[in-house]
């Protein structure tokens, strides 16, 4: 080798993208994602409240009754009025989770002759702890890979990299690793918002604030209000072990960025205890002029599986914040 | 007003710059698909933006390929996948370029390039600002929004295990049988 590398590297890379041009309708089609990228952020809005809504109804009433006085006492009138009761009467308590979030893209071609497939376009993946009564909590998102990308699909919902994630107050605390390991001493992030928005729920991609995704019980208390329907569908198992399960839906009025709506979703609760155990949660939303953006829709998916009522936490904020989120 | 109308100011710059600035994602993701996915995934972020920096597009662009190309590529392990020109498609572009070269060189550039696309990132990035796009090093790292100290020392260890991919060039027992790189027709 006679010429220097830095040489040699200059003319490799200007002989690597000789004659490269963009596509004719690139600007076109980044207006198009744009536009389904404002989608996915109002469906987040509506998800990421139900989500953090259920978050909050995984709190206990005090003193759970036993199963003789629960016999003796007159049920609530309605599933929806144990729901409010079990969120305004409740004694706080801590709670372990882990919330998988995702956005699929329905019946998707990649190309014009590939077959139709549903595209993940976001998907998170969330455990950790946190106590409403210091608002305080933290844990690990693992970024598992998309499949809406042009990557290999064998590494499609692997872990692409990890979030340490906390929450005190009303900021959250961020950082990354490739790893499941964090290294002391590596920067973290902060942020105004909750684990919404320190998790981008349903595909936030940047920095900004998801809207409904307060910690506040006020906020939380009127997201179930509004919930439109709520019913009892059954009981599994018997003793300690049976659980209930609530279905609820509720119809998302429509606007000028996408059409009526409907959320749905169930909810489990421990009988006994009367403890949350999982909640369940999808809507699809289509884009109201299909004519100006795309005609497709996307699902926003949400589980999330609650245990350990009680755990001790203990989430601090960082001693150092390198950077601070827009 | 039709939705690309908004942004008539971009369609400009694409039909005026889109060689150069695809060349530079294709660089920085490793290939011409994630290139272009690199771009676009630029051209979004722009469009969010753009009333407050339609004056600059282009310096604004520019600026989000490589952000994006060091935090959001990281951040989401997209692994470059090795560019895919072959040695025949090689040998057109050195001869088009107007300096024929022997097989070895050929194969020097197919490993550098291979190389590249195998370092972090950020010292990725800082190759080709500086060798791509000749800029200096403080360029360089105002537009990384980083220290003129990263910059060096990043450009310093590309190089470095560039320097180690290649030694048996410099030490004159090349391979005679160099793999192509992953996706390249033989």
């Amino acid at each position: 080798m006679t010429r220097a590398i830095e040489d040699e590297l200059a003319t490799a890379m200007r002989e690597q993208v000789a004659g490269l041009a963009p596509a004719p309708d690139v600007v076109a089609r980044a207006v198009r994602r744009n536009r389904r990228r404002a989608r996915i952020r109002l469906g987040a809005s509506v998800t990421a409240a139900v989500g953090i809504t259920a978050l909050a109804v995984a709190i206990t009433l005090p003193g759970a009754p036993t199963d003789a006085a629960r016999a003796s006492r007159p049920l609530p009138i309605s599933p929806r009025a144990r729901l409010l009761a079990a969120m305004t009467t409740s004694a706080q308590l801590s709670y372990r989770v882990h919330l998988v979030n995702r956005s699929v893209l329905p019946g998707h071609r990649m190309t014009r002759t590939a077959r139709p497939r549903d595209l993940i376009n976001w998907y998170a993946d969330y455990t950790g702890v946190y106590d409403p009564r210091t608002r305080s909590g933290s844990g690990v998102n693992i970024r598992r890979n998309e499949s809406g990308t042009l990557a290999d699909p064998a590494t499609y919902g692997q872990p692409g990299g990890y979030d340490q994630v906390r929450v005190i107050g009303n900021r959250y605390y961020t950082r990354f690793s490739l790893t499941a390991s964090f290294r002391p001493g590596s920067s973290w992030t902060a942020g105004l918002g909750s684990l919404a928005q320190a998790l981008d729920l349903n595909g936030g991609r940047d920095w900004a604030p998801t809207s409904g995704g307060s910690a506040d019980p006020a906020v939380l208390l009127d997201t179930v209000r509004r919930l439109g329907q709520v019913r009892l569908t059954g009981r599994n198992g018997s003793g300690a072990q049976a659980l209930d399960t609530y279905q609820f839906r509720d119809q998302i009025a429509g606007d000028a960025s996408v059409q009526p709506h409907q959320l749905a979703g169930t909810i489990v609760v421990h009988h006994q205890s009367n403890l949350i155990a999982r909640i369940t949660m999808q809507t699809t939303v289509t884009g109201a002029q299909p004519q100006i953006a795309d005609g497709g829709q996307l699902t926003f998916q949400t589980v999330l599986a609650f245990s350990d009522y009680g755990v001790t936490v203990s989430a601090r904020a960082p001693a150092a914040v390198g950077t601070t989120a827009g | 007003m039709r939705p690309e109308d908004a942004y008539a100011g971009l369609d400009a710059l694409i039909a005026r710059r889109g060689d150069a600035l695809l060349a530079t994602a294709t660089l920085l993701a490793g290939s011409r698909p994630a290139g272009e996915d690199l771009l676009q995934a630029a051209l979004e972020r722009v469009m969010r933006h753009w009333r407050r920096i339609r004056d600059e597009p282009e310096l604004y662009l520019r600026r989000t390929i490589y952000r994006l190309a060091v935090d959001q590529w990281r951040a989401r392990r997209r692994r470059p996948e090795v560019l895919g020109k072959t040695e025949a498609e090689l040998d057109t572009a050195s001869q088009r370029a107007g300096h024929p070269d022997s097989t070895e060189a050929v194969h020097l550039r197919l490993a550098l390039v291979q190389g590249l696309a195998q370092l972090p990132p950020r010292q990725r990035a800082v190759l080709v600002l500086r060798y791509w796009e000749q800029l200096s090093e403080s360029e360089a790292a105002d537009l990384l929004g980083c220290s003129l100290g990263t910059v060096k020392s990043s450009a310093s260890r590309g190089l470095a295990r560039l320097r180690d991919i290649t030694a048996p060039w410099a030490a004159g027992d090349a391979p005679a049988d160099m793999p192509l790189p992953k996706g390249a027709r033989s």
